[in-house]
């Protein structure tokens, strides 16, 4: 037969030596050593000669004018360098994302060439006219992704071209002069001023935000990062960038602060807590977005004096503003930001099991930012006390901040509106309850392991889907009341059939008396976590029955039930405290539930 | 006999703290650009961030020297030292906010 001309395979892309993580870790590390920098810059400068309102001519033989002035070549240095390797971590970023799909286009070329090669060894003369027009076709794809191909590269080289060069603009002292006399240089005080009132308000945050320039956002951001980092209405990446920096300037400053002098207790809380979330994105400096090559963790709220100390702090897994699906996380008694292990692996268990559904790209995070009340101490035998220490107070004040948060991540979001569900577990549960019947713009509410709701009725909470978790021998969820009448401690028990919210299929928990908080604490596993992401994904879960008034054991014969069947063992191993104890939750857990129901608002 | 800088009460601690908060923010911020690990970065990359850190974390390094030392000058001066002559008190006097920039030295 004639010959039949076959184009060569397409050779793979030039393997990236620079990479969009690689980058954006430079830059946090960069913009943390900055915002202390410009920390003690903005000490000297304030009180230095060039701050003077009088006669400074004699400014050149102050010691503390000297020292600004010096110390402000390094942060205009420093600033340059921020935001030209922000720059190029956007360029490796998109390079990224473009290679992905010249290799699937290479991928798909090379096996239609190697199927026409089979078709060719099988052929007969009569089809070497069809077989080359084939080859024809598939050489003009070649030619077409080898150009593609080259200028990838070229636009490749010319990324870390430019980013060199920027670099070596400012690597010498004397360079690092004049980038601070540059006339052009970003006056951060002067940005911020054209927020204007608008702080509180989202997509006016947004508005102005995409107003600025690169170099107007960088600016604020080092100079103000508390400001940028828990300002709803700055898209995620700005948000994280801001925080990644405060959490580094803090571990920074109060690290080397401690090694010559004691801190003060707020200054213990406060790098207890930047070191707890360090060690989280710490954890996480490894996993990347598979798209975009960028971090995969997003540090969207870092306010580590709030709360009496213990903080506040929201992170997600992935990036809200471009998932499909976004779903927070709100944790109940015993979180706080130094102890967030639980909490992230819940968050972490979601995110792996919604990623893997393949119904979209998936966000999930935490928020725990308000001051969750600790139950730390209690035994199973205490439950009905937390009646007469647990009020709804902080989940009202949380419930109203989460959904200034919410409002915050709608307005940040990018392209179609992402479908996005509300998460609360024990007193969580309470506040984001709160938070959507202050119109938290959620399109579900999952109530997990609920103690009450402000509400009698799904209806009258939110107009969103209300999923209902809760465990038969899930103590805590018996706190709520179970009828329109007056509400428990915390409010109203969500399971209730009455509620009419959509009780799903979890675990009941094991009916003996010291597994009762374990079975409060595990939601995240099994049939529960596959229905939570159901819901995190769009997708209904497995709905089973809401409770009926006499159909289901109360708080009190469930406390008496599980110790009377495992109880003795169990009182056995822990002497008569505990005794004392049930003895009490048994004698006093109703007047204690009575003294709640009559004490609410 | 020493001199006396005249400045109102409480300025000269105040200052001593305030370099010494310099002191470990710049030890901080010097610590974290000497310390940055590079990864996923060509060699090409690499080598000009080297550069870079190399400069402007000595620049840190040496600020940060300058806040301890001023700092422990005013430190000296809680210890009741005392300012023994007017060069030192006129040190002292350059290191306060330039407000002070001409408070009297007196008792020479």
């Amino acid at each position: 037969m004639s010959t039949v001309v076959v184009p060569v395979d397409v050779p793979a892309l030039p393997v990236m030596g620079s990479l969009p993580d690689g980058a954006v870790g430079l830059e946090n590390d960069l913009r943390a050593a900055l915002v202390n920098a410009k920390d003690v810059q903005a000490w000297a400068e304030a009180i230095s000669a060039d701050a003077f309102t009088g006669d400074a001519s004699d400014a050149s033989g102050h010691a503390l004018t000297r020292f600004s002035r010096r110390l402000d070549v390094t942060e205009a240095a420093l600033e340059r360098a921020v935001l030209a390797t922000s720059h190029f971590e956007d360029r490796l970023a998109r390079l990224f994302s473009q290679s992905l799909t010249l290799d699937g286009d290479r991928t798909s070329l090379n096996g239609d060439l190697a199927n026409l090669r089979a078709d060719v060894a099988a052929a007969s003369e009569a089809d070497t006219a069809e077989l080359q027009a084939r080859a024809d076709r598939l050489e003009a794809r070649s030619t077409r992704l080898r150009d593609d191909i080259a200028a990838w590269s070229t636009r490749y080289a010319d990324a870390e071209a430019e980013f060199v060069a920027a670099l070596a603009a400012v690597d010498t002292v004397e360079e690092g002069r004049v980038a601070a006399a540059d006339p052009g240089r970003v006056d951060p005080a002067v940005v911020v001023r054209t927020l204007g009132s608008d702080a509180d308000d989202p997509a006016a945050v947004r508005r102005w935000w995409d107003r600025l320039s690169e170099a107007e956002r960088q600016a604020v951001i080092a100079e103000l990062p508390a400001l940028v980092g828990n300002l709803a209405g700055v898209p995620v990446r700005y948000r994280d960038a801001a925080n990644r920096a405060a959490v580094g300037s803090d571990v920074d400053g109060l690290t080397a602060q401690q090694a010559d002098e004691p801190l003060t207790e707020q200054e213990r809380d406060r790098l207890a807590n930047a070191s707890a979330v360090a060690d989280v994105l710490d954890d996480y400096s490894q996993d990347v977005d598979p798209v975009t090559g960028e971090l995969l963790a997003h540090l969207t709220q870092y306010q580590p004096d709030e709360h009496s100390g213990d903080g506040g702090v929201a992170l997600f897994l992935g990036d809200p503003d471009v998932a499909d699906h976004v779903s927070v996380y709100v944790p109940g008694t015993l979180s706080e930001t130094g102890t967030l292990d639980g909490t992230i692996g819940n968050v972490d268990a979601l995110h792996d099991a919604a990623g893997r559904s393949g119904d979209g790209t998936v966000a999930v995070g935490f928020w725990l930012d308000y001051d969750a009340p600790s139950i730390d101490g209690f035994s199973p035998g205490e439950i009905a006390d937390l009646a007469r220490v647990v009020t709804p107070g902080e989940a009202a004040a949380g419930g109203r901040d989460l959904a200034d948060y919410l409002d915050g991540l709608r307005a940040s979001d990018e392209g179609a509106p992402a479908h996005l569900s509300l998460i609360g577990h024990s007193y969580g549960a309470t506040t984001s309850a709160y938070a959507a019947h202050d119109g938290a713009p959620v399109d579900d509410l999952v109530l997990l392991g609920s103690p009450g709701s402000p509400t009698s009725t799904a209806a009258g909470l939110t107009s969103a889907d209300v999923h209902v978790g809760s465990a038969d021998f899930d103590p805590i969820t018996l706190l709520g009341a179970s009828g329109p009448g007056l509400p428990g401690p915390l409010g109203y028990d969500p399971a209730q059939d009455s509620f009419g919210g959509q009780r799903f299929e979890v675990d009941p928990g094991s009916y003996r008396v010291q597994d009762l908080f374990h079975n409060h604490s595990s939601y995240f596993d099994d049939a529960s976590l596959s229905n939570i992401t159901d819901i995190v994904t769009g997708h209904d879960p497995d709905p089973v029955d809401g409770r009926h008034p006499g159909s289901y054991q109360t708080l009190d014969q469930l406390l008496v039930g599980s110790s009377a069947v495992s109880g003795g063992e169990w009182l056995w191993e822990r002497g008569e405290d505990v005794v004392d104890g049930v003895v009490g939750s048994v004698v006093g857990g109703v007047r204690g539930l009575a003294e709640g129901l009559v004490r609410f608002p | 006999m020493g001199v006396t800088l005249d400045v109102p009460p409480g300025v000269l601690a105040q200052a001593g703290k305030a370099w010494d908060d310099a002191h470990d923010k710049l030890t901080g911020a010097g610590t974290r650009l000497g310390n940055i690990e590079l990864a996923n970065l060509s060699t090409t990359v690499e080598s000009a961030v080297t550069t870079f850190l190399e400069v402007w974390s000595g620049e840190t390094a040496v600020l940060s020297r300058q806040a301890s030392s001023h700092s422990a000058a005013f430190a000296d001066l809680d210890a009741d030292l005392g300012l023994t002559d007017v060069a030192e008190a006129e040190r002292l006097r350059s290191l306060l906010p330039f407000a002070f920039h001409d408070a009297p030295i007196e008792g020479e």
